[in-house]
């Protein structure tokens, strides 16, 4: 470097040179005779070196102002493209609570770990390592990590797979398609490649003739390939991912989990170190693995309500419920960050956090009441499982202002660990879809002309023969598929049911309402059978095969034959307008997503059957939140409310952002009539109505059964075999605020009916539901456990059947005449603080046995026994045995006077 | 040695009969040290604080959480570097002349030691490992070196001019240091050592037929050296294109560019370079942290730096312009060389000039080695300084009733000077004199 430096000055000092070399002749002679070099030499010399010193500093300054000045602006992009990213952040997904901010859905941070497959050196050791540190298998890992096979983790990736399932996937990239198709043995292998060549190259002329052998050829060009290079085509793989530089490992991981691997990491770091130290090469084989922050969604109450609340998807988008409905306000909004990102990518924010870094999304408050909720699935199930029903469900709706307070369906599943349900029912899904490509081939082949040459003079037999195959298949998956219900579905909003008798209430409402029937008016009810003298001969039957009866005694008694002659007065015009104004056959703009809407025939369309049909509920169907919307109107003042499902909607410091508020959406009935049909409906809650097992002591209750026929799977028509049993009701039927309807889907027991399996349920449900929102019953109430008794009331009301309020004046004291006496209050199904506590208010002493739930009493309940009577109670374990089922079934509900009636 | 410990020289001469005027004027220009040279390491001392701890905190964090740990490791080195400089400016520069020989052995004793038993860090064998401290044996090497030259050169005075007398030791003791060097491998050593060597045997005199003469072989023997080793090959080839080896052999040369050019004249403010927390730009710490300076503190910082070495090289030169006494004069031009060289070689790297070198900013980077012994460095500076001042100050004084014997050669007036005995009790009573 100073070397050219010093040679600049070498003329200049020519004349010291010269000075110098003059001197040479003593170049020998002793060191003390030299000539030492002059101080001008030495200095001038520092002088030159100093000066070329500074010309170095001189040049590297002006090279960097130049860097800082003309170039600044390129270098500057230059830094940017380093370092500098944009991205798009998306806001946490916001949380789901009930009405009092009990948590249902929130977000948790988890982790996931990433790989770069492509900087991998050793997928082998890097797996083994991997697979110690998150417990996964070896061979899986390898999979996702190899630069060859990499893909991303998907749903069916999960390693408690059915095994056929993970097979057929694994088979079903394009590739191998084809190559198996080829494979093929020599039967099909026509069929097979012309199959394969016409869906792979999507060519119509592959089906003329004069392609033939070009097809013919080209698919014997495949196979001999395959032949050629030995592959076995069961292992063949297509990797579409080849090239990839992202795959996931894993997902879901906690904390721990991640500090783990940190430690593996470091670990390794060391004893890399140290072999490196050694001399021998070593890279750490997991320096390529990542981990990244992922949202997760934690359930946290389980099973409650979350057919209603709904899930997400991988992406963090909701597939359904309230997830999906309030997608737009849950998700929050995304923002565009730009970060500072180091070499390793982590984001560095100088200035702390921006302000628009990303927030949680508002919280969503549902109307549900997490109390009312649990109890109504517990008592859903309860009386699915003891009746060996399919499915079920029972919606709660507040009257006044349209709030769902509760939404349980059965059967229902654990959201947290939704994957392992979803992946039960893979085989029942992979059957349904193997069934359809089997149909649709069997009409492609059918279609091909080919087949007329192929088999000469049978192609129609051997093709029909082929066709009843798969349509038996398809029977059979149907009947298996209808005992699997799917848990994950809000049925109450969903799923449309032909309700049965529980529309006789609305029929009856229309025609009170316009006025063509009155309430002292006589029906003949034809003992039970009627011929409608119509084209096809058709005869409504009654269970109860009355004589006569006033439009009371239908619905009290459930009569088919009154709600149809009630129908044929009406109209067909004027039933359909009065039901679309209750809102069956149209959605109720609930907010749920895919809310179905009913399926109610437009009036024009019904022959007389069916205005006879419709007016007991048969020949329309209705989902749950039709039926309590509209039974809410009737209680309501004849006023339809728009049922409410989201409360509000809350930001993350707590502010409101939207408040739904109550929606009034029509005027159906005059408040009149809707008065004169809840009287109405309350006689069927008495002793001899069908209702009476929904009789709550302390409120009054209006109510109404149905029991409907199922239509066949398979058959037209109506099966023998399948019911629906329904109730519906509301209370206190005085002052109305709750409405409850209760469908349980099939039940298989011999005895089965509306008043029998829903009727209890709803009394259960409703009666908590009162009690946990603090409605005052209005009969007195101090000493009502007294006297209020089935029998007693049903006197009261015989004698003053009118005005219940006039109970509250004419109650008596305690009935001292009784001598001493109390009813045994219905222990079952209660834990031993409430059977306790119960039966200290009803003066008893209990005897208890067992843990769990009260399952039986050795006296009966209501009946009347000493005050201090010890009762025997015996509980059991919650968790329903499968042979204790029927028994509880049968059990159900106490022997009442008047014999069986059916509803 | 208190007759020699510095008071302040204005106050001194209160307390006696009033001195002349003309020689309290020369005692005003007196100063106990060179107070510029000592102010721009000052200054270079405290940025180069704040620079390492811009450069490393991210990192560190990251690491270990403690952003500060390189700081103060930093800092633990920079008080034994001040620590040094103290000592060595209160160190008779002249006393060093019977460590010179010492010093050289025990650098070659060290040279060796760093093969046998030193441990490697990128590719190079550099360190030798001691409890809480890690010593860099080059860095020894380059000051004993500069101090033997100075010795010899001192020593043989006129006979520079033979080529025998010229070149013969110091090639031989050159060679050796160098050869040892390219054990580890350090080749930018090994180019100072030999840039040192013949710049000084210039200095000295020796004649320009010799040096053009070695310049060329040199020349040679680099080429080869370069030619024969793919690394150092392709950092050169590296260093004409930087841009078109980005992701490679240029990787560093073209970050340290973005980073000081991304500086802009006003810089990102401290601790905001962008290069520098991302780890983009490599070493940040050590080789390139002018290219953090520049980028944090923009033309301003980098000017202001430029300047203060710039002080320092003026000031060294001046001090070695100065001082009469040869092994003083070549001490301190030796001294000032080597802290310039570096600081030439790592700006030029830093501009992406030259190749990586793996040279260090003296003052300003991080590094315990280096930074003892620049500190040791500008403390014999400043004691040369001193030296010179008090010189003058003796020239000014009046006669000591014992006057110094008139030297008859040069030679016997160095020797005397040499002699720390015969010198030294006489002067110190004449200052003594001066002083009160």
């Amino acid at each position: 470097m100073s070397a050219p430096r010093r040679k600049k000055p070498a003329p200049k000092r020519s004349t010291r040179g010269n000075k110098n070399r003059a001197a040479r002749p003593q170049r020998n002679a002793r060191p003390v005779d030299v000539t030492p070099v002059g101080d001008g030499t030495i200095r001038g010399r520092m002088l030159v070196v100093a000066v070329g010193l500074g010309a170095l500093l001189l040049v590297a300054t002006g090279r960097a102002i130049i860097f800082q000045t003309t170039d600044a602006a390129a270098l500057q992009r230059e830094a940017a493209r380093n370092y500098v990213r944009t991205e798009t952040l998306d806001d946490w997904r916001g949380d789901i609570t009930d009405r009092d901010g009990a948590l249902m859905a929130v977000t948790v941070h988890r982790w996931a770990v990433t790989v770069d497959p492509q900087q991998i050196e050793d997928p082998t050791a890097t797996a083994q390592a991997l697979s110690e540190v998150l417990g996964i298998p070896a061979p899986e890992v390898h999979e996702r990590i190899d630069p060859a096979t990499a893909r991303p983790v998907q749903a069916d990736d999960a390693p408690d797979m059915n095994p056929a399932t993970t097979f057929a996937r694994r088979q079903s990239t394009p590739m191998v398609r084809l190559m198996q198709r080829v494979w093929g043995t020599e039967r099909e292998v026509l069929d097979r490649r012309l199959d394969v060549l016409e869906k792979f190259f999507q060519l119509e002329q592959l089906q003329d003739k004069a392609v033939f052998p070009i097809v013919r050829k080209v698919a014997e060009a495949a196979e001999s390939a395959v032949t050629a290079i030995h592959a076995d085509a069961d292992s063949l793989r297509f990797f579409p991912s080849r090239g990839r530089r992202f795959a996931y490992v894993a997902h879901d991981l906690d904390d721990e989990a991640v500090r783990r691997l940190d430690a593996a990491k470091k670990d390794w770091n060391q004893r890399c170190r140290e072999i490196r130290e050694d001399g021998k090469t070593c890279s750490n084989p997991l320096a390529q693995i990542y981990t990244r922050p992922e949202a997760r969604r934690y359930y946290p109450k389980r099973e409650l309500a979350t057919q209603l609340v709904g899930l997400i998807g991988r992406e963090s988008t909701g597939l359904s419920g309230v997830e999906r409905g309030m997608e737009g306000v849950l998700a929050g909004g995304q923002h565009q960050v730009t970060a500072i990102k180091d070499k390793n990518g982590s984001r560095i924010y100088l200035n702390g956090l921006p302000d628009d870094a990303p927030l949680e999304g508002p919280t969503v408050e549902l109307t549900i009441d997490e109390q009312i909720q649990a109890v109504a699935e517990q008592e859903l199930a309860k009386s699915c499982l003891s009746s060996g029903a399919r499915a079920g469900y029972a919606v709660v709706m507040r009257i006044t202002t349209g709030e769902v307070l509760a939404v349980a369906n059965f059967p229902t599943f654990n959201p947290n660990t939704f994957q392992s349900w979803f992946n039960d029912r893979q085989p029942l899904k992979d059957e349904r879809a193997a069934l359809a490509q089997k149909r649709a081939d069997m009409a492609w082949a059918r279609s091909w002309d080919l087949n007329a040459q192929a088999f000469p003079g049978e192609d129609d037999a051997v093709a029909n023969e082929a066709a009843a195959e798969v349509e038996l298949e398809l029977d059979a998956y149907t009947e298996y598929a209808h005992a699997f219900p799917n848990a994950s579905r809000n049925t109450a909003f969903l799923d449309v049911y032909e309700p049965g008798s529980i529309m006789k209430v609305f029929t009856v409402a229309a025609a009170l309402d316009t006025g063509v029937v009155a309430l002292d008016e006589t029906f003949d009810l034809e003992n039970g059978d009627w011929e409608l003298q119509d084209a096809d001969d058709n005869v409504i039957h009654d269970i109860s095969h009355l004589a006569e009866g006033t439009v009371a005694t239908i619905l009290k008694k459930s009569s088919n034959i009154g709600a149809a002659k009630i129908a044929f007065r009406l109209g067909s015009e004027t039933l359909d307008k009065y039901l679309r104004a209750f809102g069956f056959g149209a959605t109720t703009h609930s907010g749920v997503p895919g809310e179905a809407k009913g399926i109610l025939r437009p009036a024009a369309e019904w022959v007389p059957v069916e205005l006879a049909n419709v007016s007991f509920g048969q020949g329309m169907a209705a989902t749950g939140i039709q039926l309590v919307t509209a039974v809410s109107a009737l209680a309501n003042g004849g006023k339809l409310m728009k049922p409410m499902v989201v409360k509000r909607v809350v930001d993350g410091r707590g502010r409101t952002l939207v408040d739904y508020a109550p929606e009034v959406v029509r005027q159906v009935i005059s408040e009149k009539t809707a008065r004169t049909v809840l009287d109405l409906m309350q006689g069927v809650i008495d002793p001899d109505g069908t209702g009476r097992r929904a009789y709550i002591p302390e409120y009054p209750v209006a109510g109404k059964t149905g029991t409907g026929q199922k239509p066949h799977l398979r058959k037209r028509g109506y099966s023998e075999t399948m019911w629906v049993n329904t109730f519906l009701g509301v209370a206190p039927a005085d002052h109305p605020e709750l409405a409850i309807v209760i469908l349980v889907d099939e039940p298989t027991g011999k005895r089965h009916g509306g008043g029998l399996i829903a009727a209890p349920t709803f009394k259960a449900i409703m009666k908590f539901a009162l009690e946990h929102l603090g409605v005052p019953s209005p009969y007195a109430t101090a000493t009502r456990q007294a006297w209020l008794d089935p029998d007693v009331l049903a006197q009261r009301r015989a004698a003053e059947p009118e005005d219940p309020a006039a109970l509250d004046a004419a109650a008596p004291p305690i009935d001292d005449a009784a001598g001493g006496t109390v009813p045994v209050p219905d222990f079952r199904g209660l834990t031993m603080d409430a059977v306790r506590a119960s039966a200290e208010g009803a003066g008893l002493q209990v005897r208890l046995f067992g843990t769990g739930v009260a399952t039986a009493q050795d006296t009966p309940a209501h009946q009347r026994v000493d005050a201090g009577t010890v009762v025997t109670v015996t509980f059991e374990s919650r968790a329903p045995g499968a042979n204790e089922v029927p028994e509880a079934a049968q059990d159900a509900m106490p022997p009442l006077p008047g014999g069986e009636a059916r509803p | 040695m208190t007759a020699l410990t510095p008071t302040a020289p204005t106050t001194a001469p209160r307390e006696h009969e009033p001195l002349s005027r003309e020689l309290r004027r020369e005692l005003k220009k007196v100063q106990p040290w060179d107070f510029p040279l000592l102010a721009a390491v000052v200054l270079l001392l405290g940025l180069g604080a704040v620079m390492v701890y811009s450069a490393t905190i991210n990192e560190m964090t990251q690491l270990t959480g403690d952003g500060m740990g390189k700081l103060k490791t930093h800092l633990l080195h920079m008080s034994v570097g001040i620590g040094l400089l103290v000592f060595f400016t209160f160190f008779r520069y002249e006393r060093l002349k019977p460590l010179v020989y010492p010093a050289l052995v025990a650098t070659v004793g060290l040279l060796v030691l760093v093969i046998v038993a030193g441990f490697e860090a990128g590719n190079a064998r550099r360190w030798i490992a001691l409890p809480g401290f890690n010593v860099q044996p080059v860095e020894v090497a380059k000051v004993s070196f500069v101090l033997f030259l100075s010795y010899s050169l001192a020593k043989k005075g006129g006979r520079i001019r033979q080529f025998t007398v010229a070149f013969i030791p110091h090639f031989m003791v050159a060679a050796l240091l160098i050869f040892l060097c390219l054990f580890q491998p350090d080749f930018g050593t090994s180019v100072i050592l030999v840039i040192l060597m013949f710049t000084m045997l210039f200095v000295a005199g020796t004649r320009l037929s010799y040096l053009t003469l070695f310049f060329f072989v040199g020349s040679f023997l680099a080429f080869q050296a370069i030619a024969s080793n793919d690394m150092r090959l392709g950092r050169v080839m590296a260093s004409i294109d930087p841009w078109a080896h980005r992701m490679g052999r240029g990787f560093q040369m073209v970050n340290s560019q973005i980073a000081i050019g991304s500086g802009g004249v006003f810089g990102q403010g401290l601790g905001y370079g962008g290069q520098t927390i991302t780890g983009f730009l490599p070493e940040g710490e050590t080789d390139f942290i002018l290219s953090v300076t520049a980028e944090q503190l923009g033309a301003l910082g980098l000017v202001f730096v430029s300047f203060l070495f710039s002080m320092i090289l003026v000031r060294g030169m001046k001090i070695a312009r100065a001082t009469e006494d040869a092994f003083g004069r070549y001490l301190a031009f030796g001294l000032t060389l080597l802290l310039t060289l570096q600081v030439a070689i790592n700006m030029l790297v830093a501009v992406a000039l030259i190749p990586t070198k793996g040279l260090t900013l003296p003052f300003v980077s991080y590094g315990g080695s280096s930074m003892l012994m620049t500190c040791a460095t500008v403390g014999i500076l400043l004691n040369i300084s001193r030296s010179h001042g008090l010189k003058t100050v003796r020239q000014y004084a009046p006669e000591p009733e014992k006057p110094a014997p008139a030297p008859k050669t040069r030679r016997q007036q160095q020797q005397s000077r040499f002699s720390l005995k015969s010198s030294k009790r006489p002067k110190a009573q004449t200052l003594d004199e001066v002083l009160r």
